[in-house]
């Protein structure tokens, strides 16, 4: 019984240690007006900076360039081969 | 419930009410400016977003630890929110529930986009001040509240959201739970948990160092 109540002691206390030390680290702290004000122009008139949808999609553009110019390399390979084929053919 | 709005929010957002009531459109409740603003009003949007801005603003702030990047988060999080407005279904929760769920998903992309969290350094970072204190006391950045800090960031997200609203927010309880969809006594046994957890966290780090 006593160890029980010894053992809630201690973590009441460590609870009580880590919220003065919480408190004392998470405030509420004030965002930067310029931010708040520009943000709140934006929202008010509809307007979304380009570079937040870009942002997110960028890479999506990337891969699809990528994609594209991978496809245009493989078709061209394949183009060139067959008309060496067809020359060697003439040829022969 | 909300008749007709007829003047924009810069001007006042006077708003006439079904019951003849006059009254602006700052001093109405969530439930009756989201009414306004998931039919398309923005200023309506403006006044849920002048509401909230500065807590959404600190929650990413901690979840982040940079003021940057808590910027472009917050930006985000009321982006989408304009976005999906319309979709918006009053479940009886919070509006702030709502808001902090766009956030948390946000905040799960950023940290899943960036495999090593980078720190940016003190030079570049706008300085930020504690709410209700004067400008000229900056947030302190002492390496004890640095340490706790990055403590809290390696909790598991759930509990870092509790401890912000606990603490940053100086929500009950009671309002934690409706925030977060949990009853009360699951917040209150939450909350003993992760601070005796980060207890003992502290602990090993001043152990090793």
């Amino acid at each position: 019984m006593g160890m029980g109540k010894r053992y809630v002691d201690i973590s009441l206390a460590k609870i009580s240690s880590m919220e003065n030390r919480l408190s004392g680290t998470l405030k509420p702290v004030m965002p930067r007006k310029e931010f708040v004000n520009r943000l709140g122009q934006h929202i008010q008139t509809g307007y979304r900076p380009t570079f937040v949808n870009n942002v997110t999609n960028w890479h999506i553009y990337a891969l699809l360039v990528a994609g594209m110019v991978s496809i245009a390399v493989f078709l061209a390979m394949i183009v060139r081969g067959l008309l060496e084929n067809t020359n060697r053919e003439r040829t022969a | 419930m909300i008749y007709f709005k007829h003047q924009p929010l810069k001007s006042g957002g006077i708003v006439l009410l079904a019951s003849g009531k006059v009254c602006k459109l700052l001093e109405l409740e969530d439930r009756e400016i989201l009414v306004l603003a998931s039919q398309g009003d923005q200023d309506a949007f403006g006044a849920l977003y002048e509401r909230y801005v500065e807590r959404i603003f600190n929650y990413v702030y901690y979840r982040t630890g940079n003021v940057h990047d808590a910027e472009d988060l917050t930006a985000r999080v009321f982006y989408r929110a304009l976005h999906h407005i319309q979709n918006y279904i009053d479940r009886g929760v919070p509006f702030s529930a709502w808001l902090y769920r766009i956030a948390h998903n946000l905040i799960a992309n950023w940290h899943r986009d960036r495999s090593r969290h980078q720190e940016i350094p003190l030079d570049d970072a706008p300085t930020l001040h504690y709410k209700g204190e004067p400008p000229e006391v900056a947030l302190m950045q002492g390496q004890d509240r640095d340490a706790l800090l990055r403590l809290i960031r390696h909790l598991p997200s759930e509990r870092q959201h509790l401890l912000i609203l606990k603490f940053v927010e100086q929500m009950s309880n009671a309002e934690i739970g409706q925030t977060m969809g949990r009853s009360e006594g699951a917040v209150k046994s939450l909350y003993h948990r992760t601070l005796l957890a980060l207890r003992d966290d502290l602990e090993g780090v001043n152990l090793e160092e």
